[in-house]
């Protein structure tokens, strides 16, 4: 190929990247249900972003918990708030505690992780998709234990 | 220094008061796991002959085992009981009632099982639903289908359907439990007159206030959050189907029922009214003689 008609082709792709790159990217950090799953375990993917795949990966599973604790996951065997009905006002309760559970501690509940191919040059789409099986009995137990959220029961 | 020793005394007595709260127990709620039966159908045949609401049954009580609560066990307390009424086929609905209400169960959880065979393979709709014993208030309802499948082996099917929905089901009911534990249980009341009573809910008083009119002051005031709610009231009769009281009474002791009637009674005999009382569990019938 000369290098009169390389020039343009090289141009044209680095301004493509460029542009794209300005672009702001949505983060939705969304997690939706797998699949059906026996009680006590709950089979979620969760979307990931960062400019490394082990940070998106990260990412994602943070995302995975977050939304499990503060949300719930939509038709799955966790699809209120494992916070409970004031989770908002729980995890600022016990906000050092979560934060660190979602930081560092996720590995400790998962019995099953996939992740998705990197996808780096996708900006309005997760980075990574992971998929989860999460021990949701002893995640339970764990802010039983701990007294974030109360045992069953009044 | 006489000071610094009454300061001593005051951390230390405040703290003892804590570790005391702390350590009472809060009395969790009975709950009893039963089959669904219609009208013709008696709980005791049913647990006999439905293999499949024996199984979803044992399931859910699995499902509350699994989080540290026991249940009530249906078979065990049909036995214990020997009631002939409960093997009678009439009139079922009330022998349910009875039921409930003899095994002291605070709440009981209906199981539902449907067996759906269609060209396209077989299925199980499972129906769970709680109920508290007293008020009749619904708890927590859930339903699932289990996928379909050529198979006659329902079995599979119940404890597939089952443990996908159990969670979700135990999560709704805890968050009733949150909701009581921060308003209080319900109880309801029925308030009624002996025959050569010279009161009726119309007597009026000298401040021109009925009865009624008073003992829903009462209630506004010894209600948690002033939370009650009258079904009707006619001149014999006041039906209190839902009002919520403490799980605690403010020095941290469990709050008794019988303690809440005592202080009705006291109060009725303010107004020169005896009364008698009957209690079954979370509800209460007063007599105004």
């Amino acid at each position: 190929m000369k290098i009169n008609t390389a020039l343009p082709l090289i141009i044209s792709i680095l301004l493509t990247i460029g542009f794209s790159s300005c672009n702001t990217p949505r983060f939705t950090g969304q997690t939706v249900m797998h699949k059906a799953t026996e009680a006590g375990t709950l089979s979620v993917i969760a979307s990931g972003y960062g400019d490394l795949k082990f940070v998106s990966v990260k990412n994602g599973i943070q995302n995975a918990f977050r939304n499990i604790l503060l949300n719930g996951i939509p038709r799955s065997n966790q699809s209120t708030p494992l916070l409970g009905q004031n989770a908002e006002s729980t995890y600022k309760a016990n906000k050092r505690f979560l934060d660190n559970l979602i930081e560092n501690e996720t590995d400790a509940f998962v019995l099953e992780q996939k992740n998705s191919k990197f996808e780096f040059f996708k900006i309005n789409t997760p980075s990574s998709e992971v998929q989860l099986l999460i021990n949701l009995a002893a995640l339970r137990s764990h802010l039983e234990q701990n007294g974030v959220i109360r045992e069953f029961g009044f | 220094m006489k000071n610094i020793i009454l300061y001593i005394c005051v951390i230390m007595l405040s703290t003892h008061m804590t570790a005391q709260e702390e350590t009472v127990a809060k009395i969790q709620p009975k709950i009893m796991v039963i089959p669904y039966t219609s009208v013709d159908k008696s709980i005791a045949d049913e647990l006999k002959n439905n293999d499949l609401a024996r199984l979803a049954i044992s399931n859910v009580k699995e499902a509350f085992d699994k989080r540290n609560f026991p249940t009530v066990d249906l078979a065990a307390k049909l036995k214990l009981l020997q009631n002939d009424r409960v093997m009678e086929l009439e009139n079922q609905v009330s022998i349910k009632q009875e039921l409930i209400e003899l095994s002291g169960a605070d709440m009981y959880i209906e199981t539902e099982t449907t067996i759906n065979r269609s060209s396209g393979g077989n299925s199980v709709t499972i129906i769970l639903s709680a109920y508290d014993a007293y008020t009749g208030i619904s708890l927590a309802n859930k339903s699932a289908v289990s996928p379909r499948f050529y198979t006659e082996s329902f079995e599979k099917l119940v404890d597939k359907a089952v443990g996908e929905m159990t969670d979700d089901f135990m999560n709704t009911l805890q968050m009733r439990f949150d909701d009581i534990n921060e308003n209080g249980r319900m109880l309801a009341m029925n308030i009624s007159f002996s025959e050569d009573s010279e009161y009726d809910m119309d007597y009026e008083f000298e401040d021109l206030d009925m009865l009624s009119d008073k003992i829903e002051d009462w209630l506004e005031s010894n209600s948690k959050g002033a939370y009650y709610h009258i079904q009707g009231v006619t001149a014999t009769k006041m039906i209190i189907d839902e009002m919520r009281v403490p799980l605690k009474t403010e020095n941290g002791q469990n709050f008794r029922v019988s303690k809440f009637i005592q202080k009705f009674r006291k109060f009725l005999r303010t107004l020169d009214i005896d009364s008698s009382r009957d209690l079954q569990g979370g509800r209460i019938f007063i007599t105004i003689q």
